[in-house]
């Protein structure tokens, strides 16, 4: 059976002009999401995985450079002009962030914000938004009597719920969670993961994950992106990823999260504002070669999976 | 193995902002705790946020004075000690924090900031330049970063310069606040290396203060799992994690994503509810309202900790 493809991102470059120079947060990027599933991209902090979920709607500084193909359901959206946009982003594809209160209004009840989104989106009547609101609570299972309540007045795991509430309004295909549970208790995380996935078969979402927690990532999964420095090393499937993952990078950091006591990968992430001329792991690769150093590696595709690797040789 | 810091029916109350001069209303941080922690030893606190492991780790190193009950050290009580007698004893307890930014003055360098215990506690120059060489090479700086600035530097650098900071007097007893929470994996893993090493070299005492069950499980050899300033299961970490009694631990560990086995984990424990406001306490046992066992007596009595089969473990649960 072949998959349809919901979005499908092409030599994806990013980078951000400041003043003392460009950093290059992403560095020829494609990756393809499959209707229905779930694809995570994990990587340690800095290594440009919440920026390209963020280019995806648009939601960079104006110091971004963002060059590449964006297609939406076959068609390119990356070209659309900024008004064609606003239908897309919202309706089509939604986001939600690691931090709730970064989106949600501190002065206004969390129903109303609610029922603005549908009041926004499809021209409905007051009444009706406000119906609409309290089915999407009771929806993300929040008591409906917090229709009222100020954002200040909610635990973290229920601003958390809103925010979701609020992105789901509109009934998104494409819901990208940036980091949606770093700053939560493991018991409340486990929770809005579940209503997540609960949700996610509902409306047959498509989510694309953005986290740096290897744990989330094996429960959350279906493929996975690993990137590094800007660069996407690693897609894979999930059950062959945690078997045998095939880019050094992944192996070494599925290594530190199995046994921290005893594993570790030496050095830091490199600085993003040098421009590499091999591959940017190379310094702190354990199965580094000469070539290494000059040759930049090239995504090979071995089945399903794609490698950006000199020493992964497709057998 | 001899007794380093024991503390005795511990607990903090604070007075609630809405508190009036008609009706007193309190917040109970931390109640009536008691643990002792031996020589080279470490000891885990877990729990959900809000829970006051932060607080009874502050009062163990003598940073906060408890409302109640003694902290032992080495046969002293520091929380009745004098100002004076304390900042004596300041070199030999200390604590980590997840924020090392917070310990750092950042209008210091990096030299001033690794010279700053030596002088506080009037430790000759060349002394402490030696001690600083080792400690630098201890926790894998460079001194090329001798002349930058705490902002200067990664986060993972400065919780590397927080952990030389706290080690620069050789401490006997070291709380640490999730030292480790907001670092990445590789980092992290730098880090708890590290605490172990100091813990095998030096035969200090850890407290390894978390919310990450899965790091506790691997750093400590006993543990703590704490609920709304009470302790509910105490233990070796061996058992409690293979084999947890109380329905907060079982709930907890269930809610640990990890990368072990193949299966997905989801839906297979039930977790509900949200950490508890301390304001709001629930009758009897705290934790009634999320428990799927509870029953009348749960409501009615609060559970106290009792042992349970052989070796050290104790279960505050009627039911368990």
């Amino acid at each position: 059976m072949k998959k349809e493809k919901l979005l499908e991102v092409e030599q994806l470059n990013i980078k951000f002009t400041t003043s003392i120079g460009d950093v290059n947060v992403s560095d020829d990027i494609n990756f393809t999401l499959n209707k229905g599933e779930t694809f995570c991209i994990v990587g340690e902090s800095g290594c440009g995985k919440s920026v390209v979920a963020l280019s995806l709607t648009r939601l960079l500084p104006e110091n971004a450079v963002i060059n590449g193909l964006v297609k939406f359901e076959g068609h390119p959206i990356s070209g659309l002009d900024e008004k064609a946009f606003a239908k897309i982003r919202g309706q089509k594809i939604a986001t939600i962030f690691e931090q709730p209160m970064s989106c949600i209004n501190p002065v206004m009840r969390i129903g109303d914000q609610i029922a603005e989104t549908y009041r926004a989106n499809f021209n409905c009547s007051k009444k009706e938004a406000k119906l609409q609101a309290i089915k999407k609570l009771e929806e993300v299972k929040m008591p409906v009597n917090r229709y009222n309540a100020y954002p200040h007045e909610l635990s973290g795991g229920m601003q958390q719920r809103v925010m979701i509430a609020i992105a789901l309004a509109c009934n998104p295909q494409l819901l990208i969670a940036d980091e949606p549970t770093t700053s939560l208790d493991v018991t409340v995380q486990y929770q809005i993961l579940e209503l997540l996935q609960e949700l996610k078969e509902k409306y047959h979402m498509t989510i694309l994950m953005i986290t740096h927690d290897m744990g989330v990532v094996h429960d959350m999964a279906d493929r996975i992106g690993v990137m590094y420095a800007g660069n996407m090393m690693e897609i894979s499937e999930r059950e062959d990823f945690f078997k045998k993952p095939l880019h050094p990078y992944a192996v070494e950091l599925l290594n530190v999260v199995k046994d921290p006591c005893h594993y570790t990968i030496p050095g830091a992430v490199p600085n993003l504002m040098e421009t590499f001329t091999g591959c940017p792991f190379e310094p702190r690769c354990n199965k580094k070669t000469a070539l290494c150093k000059t040759n930049k590696p090239e995504s090979v595709v071995m089945g399903e999976r794609i490698v950006r690797c000199l020493n992964v040789v497709p057998n | 193995m001899s007794c380093l810091i024991e503390a005795k029916h511990l607990s903090k109350v604070f007075k609630d902002k809405e508190s009036t001069v008609f009706k007193r209303k309190e917040i109970i941080a931390v109640d009536d705790v008691s643990l002792t922690i031996n020589r080279g030893e470490s000891v885990g606190i877990v729990g959900e946020s809000g829970c006051g492991k932060s607080m009874l780790g502050k009062m163990l190193v003598g940073l906060t004075i408890p409302t109640k009950g003694s902290v032992n050290y080495e046969g002293r009580e520091i929380s009745k000690l004098p100002y004076s007698e304390i900042k004596k004893l300041r070199p030999r307890l200390q604590p980590i924090f997840q924020d090392a930014d917070s310990t750092l003055n950042p209008k210091f360098t990096v030299k001033k900031l690794l010279e700053e215990p030596f002088v506080i506690n009037d430790i000759s120059k060349s002394e402490a330049n030696q001690r600083i060489d080792e400690l630098l090479s201890y926790v894998n700086l460079g001194k090329e970063l001798y002349g930058r600035y705490p902002h200067e530097i990664s986060g993972g650098q400065r919780q590397r310069l927080g952990l030389a900071r706290a080690l620069s007097l050789k401490p006997d007893f070291i709380v640490a606040d999730e030292p480790a929470a907001s670092l990445d994996s590789s980092v992290q893993a730098q880090i708890l290396q590290l605490l172990n090493q100091m813990k095998a070299n030096h035969g200090l005492g850890l407290v390894y203060v978390s919310h990450n069950l899965r790091i506790v499980s691997m750093m400590t050899e006993k543990v703590n799992v704490m609920y709304l300033g009470s302790f509910v299961e105490t233990g070796d970490t061996k058992d409690v994690f293979e084999n947890p009694c109380h329905p907060y631990t079982k709930m907890l560990i269930g809610s640990v994503l990890t990368i072990d086995g193949d299966k997905r984990k989801m839906g297979k424990t039930k977790v509900f509810g949200e950490p508890p406001d301390p304001k709001n306490r629930a009758t009897g046992c705290a934790f009634h309202p999320r428990c799927d066992c509870c029953t009348a007596i749960c409501k009615a009595e609060k559970p106290i900790l009792k042992s349970l089969g052989e070796g050290n473990r104790q279960v505050a649960c009627h039911h368990a």
